[in-house]
């Protein structure tokens, strides 16, 4: 049961507004929002970039429940997913001031631009950010040639 | 029914208007969810990227303030997939005057920052026997 509050609607007018901005901002040069709220976006943001021997995976995970943490790579693609712990349920809705965190169940997978050798992956989780290193396998790297001059 | 939702509401946190205006360009507002039992409130806020030391909560003139300053660096030369730029998190909330401001403990674990805001002495539910003559 709800009781008509005018701030609400306000709230569901300012997230249809990001909502309608959103697709703008992704082809854009606006800045990414940081930690949206419940949007209906890619969960977790990522951040990924390369050297010459590895690929590194930086994602934006808060409140990961570590043993739900599931990663797999198949040849060049990577798969994270987990489970956000909330607190919805243990609390009766009457009891919360404000809820804006989401949570659940997760799932996103990203090409990678190398395969990588995947026995050899690293991934740590600690305060809300997983850090994977994925080491390229030896035919992705680059060769250098040497260059006979006759 | 209407009486007993809205007499909950005099614990309530307000988000103060400072909010909106504190640097937004180095800052982020924080998602929080803020509950409440019969010991007092509790805050959890996503807060990610964070040493012990860049977190910090005070209160003062009633007003509780969360803050935490990211200093870890994202990303390299071959950036494939940018999403997002670490920064700052800044938050305020005004605290009803049924808190008692002494006993606000946080923990951060996982990325999430949890205060819990104990209500004063006097404003706990007393449960009240009635005796049956």
């Amino acid at each position: 049961m709800r009781f008509y509050d005018p701030f609400r609607e306000f709230d569901v007018l300012r997230r249809e507004i990001e909502r309608a901005f959103d697709s703008a901002r992704r082809g854009g040069t606006w800045r990414q929002s940081f930690l949206p709220g419940r949007e209906p976006r890619g969960y977790p943001l990522v951040n990924m970039w390369e050297d010459t021997d590895n690929v590194y995976v930086e994602a934006l995970a808060p409140g990961l429940n570590p043993e739900s943490l599931e990663l797999s790579v198949v040849r060049n693609q990577l798969t994270i997913a987990g489970e956000k712990v909330t607190t919805n349920g243990s609390i009766a809705p009457e009891k919360y001031h404000r809820t804006e965190r989401a949570g659940g169940k997760f799932i996103r997978t990203f090409t990678l631009p190398a395969e990588v050798e995947d026995e050899k992956v690293q991934a740590e989780y600690k305060s809300g950010l997983l850090r994977v290193s994925l080491p390229k396998a030896e035919v992705a790297k680059p060769r250098q040639i040497a260059v006979s001059v006759s | 029914m209407a009486e007993n939702t809205i007499a909950t509401k005099e614990h309530e946190m307000k988000a103060t208007p400072q909010e909106s205006t504190h640097e937004p360009e180095r800052y982020v507002t924080p998602a929080v969810d803020i509950y409440e039992s019969d010991e007092g409130l509790h805050l959890m806020a996503d807060m990610p990227g964070l040493d012990q030391s860049d977190i910090n909560v005070s209160v003062e003139n009633d007003v509780l303030t969360i803050k935490g300053t990211n200093r870890w660096k994202t990303g390299g030369e071959g950036m494939l997939i940018q999403e997002f730029e670490p920064l700052g998190y800044y938050r305020q909330f005004t605290l009803g005057s049924k808190i008692d401001q002494n006993s606000i403990k946080a923990s951060y674990r996982h990325g999430v920052l949890e205060l819990k805001l104990p209500f004063a002495a006097e404003a706990k539910p007393k449960q009240i026997q009635v005796r049956v003559a």
